[in-house]
């Protein structure tokens, strides 16, 4: 191992660790104590990031309280230091790290609201693909149709809500106090996604989601409509699964296959 | 000499881009030469940073500066960042490329900051060695800049100027010379700034970065947070007269003002430059 490579590793870990195992390598000025100076870049790296995450997450921030923030941040950092040249991933394991963290046990909608969070940053800056439009389907014959099979925009990201988070997440994003956490009687789906250039979330039906869910999997239009016959009328499902595949297409979650 | 290796043009005076100031620039053109993009805040896979940076480039010059090159570190090179780079400077094409002359994270880890190191033999060995495989990799000119730092090592056997002097000698790279770090580490260094400036190369220098500190009176933090300085005001004049006409920036990171706010400090830096450099003035008509 070379000097360089020795002394950047001992730098970093002295920075890491918080300790003083480099100040042997280190000066003193006449100014100030070299344990002084190298606090300056030890000081920075925790505060650094603890910004993008707050960054990232600003009403997870807001719902936790800076102190309790602070204190999840540190630990996330402690776990996930950064991996990535660019800043903008290092928060991507924070919401599994909330939903299974001791301290949040109790409290899953904070790990929800940090999953909204991330899905909204994800559809945000997603790749620019060309989505699917209506107009483009509706030379197909019945044949075609019944075949045809969907795949989701970059943008998107579902999600399986316990709480009514996306309702705090709503209220935090309108400066309003939010209303209490409640238990959700059945898990909903939420679909975050860019749509006519904005980060957006959605609730979806049960029937929706079910068939959005098989969709994914590969499950063809026909498919789609028996599917949709275990929730409906057998006459009115294919009338229900054109509804969704209208409003899909409408909300840009698609693309060509 | 290919275009990369030739002497990039003085582009005038202008600001880095901040997403604060996006509306403004879009709905008014403001008189600003040129503006600096932090790469990796457009180094996503797509939706409306690119879009932005797309109609900024249509109407002003673009020059691209990035954080995370990481030059200075003995960790291999990131081939997967530099590519990623060179696609947005395909898609950018900035007069050039800049980053810092620093390291920032070995074995796998980013610290996100811009770490110094000590300014050795050894050390200078194997950054030009770096400094030459990313500039054959890059199709744009490569400027890099004197980072702000608070401690230094004993392992040092030249100044920082000597190191930096002998490294653009080895590789042909340009300097992004900021005029704060250089003040903000002569004061922490105890070395005297305008040594430093009279001992890079006089035709090296491409870009200046002018911005504000904070003062801890035993040292000085480089935090980009306020307006410049006297001391350094005092500095860019000297840099001026040495460097000649040089293409410059506020480079404002945090507490960012809004745009208007910042226009005035924008104005002094030209007409610091018009005052040293008169053949920069525009003609009158």
């Amino acid at each position: 191992m070379s000097n360089l490579e020795e002394l950047q590793q001992r730098f970093q870990q002295a920075i890491l660790n918080q300790d003083g195992s480099i100040l042997d390598d280190i000066k003193d000025t006449s100014k100030e104590q070299r344990t002084v100076l190298l606090n300056v870049y030890q000081n920075a790296y925790g505060a650094r990031l603890i910004e993008f995450l707050e960054n990232d997450y600003p009403h997870t921030f807001s719902y936790l309280g800076d102190e309790n923030f602070q204190k999840i941040a540190a630990d996330y950092y402690k776990h996930h230091p950064s991996d990535d040249p660019n800043a903008r991933w290092f928060g991507r394991h924070f919401p599994a790290f909330l939903k299974n963290h001791a301290d949040y046990e109790h409290n899953p909608e904070c790990a929800e609201l940090a999953a909204l969070e991330h899905g909204l940053g994800t559809a945000f800056d997603a790749e620019d693909i060309e989505p699917l439009s209506l107009s483009s389907l509706t030379t197909l014959s019945p044949e075609a149709w019944a075949s045809l099979t969907f795949k989701a925009h970059p943008s998107v990201t579902i999600l399986k809500m316990k709480t009514n988070a996306p309702t705090i997440w709503t209220a935090l994003n309108n400066e309003e106090t939010p209303e209490p956490v409640e238990t959700l009687e059945q898990p909903q789906q939420v679909i975050c996604w860019r749509g006519e250039n904005m980060a957006r979330f959605r609730p979806m039906d049960y029937d929706e989601a079910m068939i959005w869910n098989e969709a994914m999997k590969g499950a063809n239009f026909s498919v789609l409509c028996e599917l949709l016959g275990t929730y409906w009328p057998e006459d009115e499902a294919p009338l229900k699964a054109a509804g969704y595949l209208q409003a899909w297409l409408a909300s840009e979650f698609l693309i060509a296959r | 000499m290919s275009e990369k290796n030739s002497k990039p043009p003085f582009i005038g005076f202008g600001l880095g881009l901040r997403s604060e100031h996006y509306t403004d620039i879009l709905n008014g053109n403001p008189p600003i030469d040129w503006f600096e993009v932090v790469s990796e805040n457009f180094m996503v896979p797509g939706g409306k940073p690119l879009q932005i940076l797309d109609q900024i480039k249509e109407r002003y010059p673009v020059v691209m500066h990035g954080v995370s090159m990481s030059i200075a570190s003995t960790q291999p090179l990131n081939m997967d960042y530099l590519t990623r780079l060179k696609t947005l400077a395909k898609h950018v094409q900035p007069k050039w490329i800049s980053d810092h002359l620093c390291w920032t994270g070995v074995h796998g880890i980013n610290l996100h900051d811009l770490l110094p190191f000590p300014y050795t033999t050894e050390a200078l060995d194997h950054i030009a060695d770096r400094v030459n495989k990313v500039q054959d990799f890059l199709d744009h000119p490569l400027a890099l800049e004197n980072v702000s730092s608070y401690v230094s090592f004993n392992q040092s056997d030249m100044t920082e100027w000597e190191f930096i002097s002998e490294l653009t000698k080895r590789t042909g790279c340009w300097l992004l010379l900021d005029v704060n770090n250089v003040f903000v580490s002569a004061y922490n260094h105890e070395f005297d700034a305008l040594e430093f400036i009279n001992g890079i190369p006089e035709d090296r220098v491409i870009q200046f970065h002018m911005a504000g500190h904070s003062d801890h009176e035993t040292f000085i933090v480089d935090t980009h947070d306020a307006p410049v300085r006297d001391e350094v005001w005092d500095l860019y004049r000297a840099c001026l007269k040495r460097f000649g006409p040089v293409s410059t920036i506020i480079e404002r990171d945090d507490n960012i003002p809004p745009l208007n706010d910042l226009m005035p400090e924008l104005e002094k830096i030209r007409s610091i430059g018009y005052e040293i450099h008169p053949e920069l003035k525009p003609k009158a008509a």
